[in-house]
């Protein structure tokens, strides 16, 4: 056997598995949408009869709440049309279909109910998503409030410093005039300069002491802050 | 907390200091006008 005729062989092969294939799956589909129309002519009927028992009252009974979310379930998801292009959706939607009709016929609510479920649990999780993004927009907004008191504790740090700084020169100032106060106290003499001089070098001393130990206490105080900020 | 409070202590020390300098200083100007 040579090359050519085993290419067309296999050709062949392939041609005739591919067209079991395409007649299998019109064989469901036929299927499926001949269900579906007994389905709908089944509920059809059904809702005509209940109609006519609403209007006339033949059997002296309801319609029962309980069985109308089963009809109109299957209404729902009965399907519009079969064109070949919308087969999958078709097919999908005929399953469900008769999977609602069988509910509806075994008197089974089970299914239906399962549905319901599946579709709620679909919300809650869709619902718990965007909740879920919600939260991670605002996690990252506080992580940037976080990055932006960081910022606003290192400036109040530097202020701190620079405040320290600032009283320590206060401090040597106050230190350097309370030296030159002492002094002049010190050189003042009653019988040369008088008295009032006397006292005013005094009482001058002690403004100034009192001066420094103010820059002390102030210096004291810029120190305790930056301690408070840093810790 | 301390530190303010010592802070207060001084600024109050440093207030009395002044007031007795400018009673001190007033009190040496009106002596030689007592004395005149």
């Amino acid at each position: 056997m040579t090359k050519n005729q085993l290419k067309l062989k296999l050709t062949a092969v392939i041609v005739m598995k591919s067209s079991l294939k395409f007649l299998l799956s019109s064989l469901v589909l036929l299927l499926l949408n001949a269900t579906t129309l007994l389905a709908m002519e089944g509920i059809a009927l059904k809702k005509g009869a209940e109609a006519l028992e609403g209007e006339l009252g033949v059997f002296g009974k309801r319609v029962t709440p309980s069985k109308a979310p089963v009809v109109a379930t299957a209404v729902a998801y009965s399907p519009v049309g079969s064109s070949s292009s919308s087969m999958a959706v078709s097919a999908q939607r005929a399953v469900e279909a008769t999977v609602a009709v069988a509910a509806d016929e075994t008197g089974e609510e089970n299914s239906t109910a399962q549905l319901l479920e599946k579709e709620i649990c679909d919300n809650i999780y869709l619902s718990c998503l965007a909740k879920v993004t919600t939260m991670s927009i605002s996690a990252r907004a506080s992580a940037e409030g976080i990055a932006q008191e960081a910022k606003e504790w290192a400036a109040a740090e530097q202020k701190a410093m620079r405040d320290i700084d600032k009283r320590k020169k206060e401090l040597t100032k106050a230190t350097k005039e309370r030296t030159v106060a002492y002094k002049e106290m010190e050189s003042a003499d009653a019988s040369f300069h008088g008295r009032d001089y006397v006292s005013q070098a005094s009482a001058d001393f002690k403004v100034k002491e009192c001066v420094e130990q103010l820059a002390e206490a102030k210096v004291a105080t810029a120190e305790a802050t930056l301690f408070a900020i840093r810790v | 907390m301390e530190a303010i409070e010592e802070e207060k202590k001084a600024f109050q020390a440093l207030e009395e200091a002044r007031d007795h300098a400018v009673e001190q200083n007033i009190a040496s100007s009106f002596i030689p006008m007592a004395e005149a």
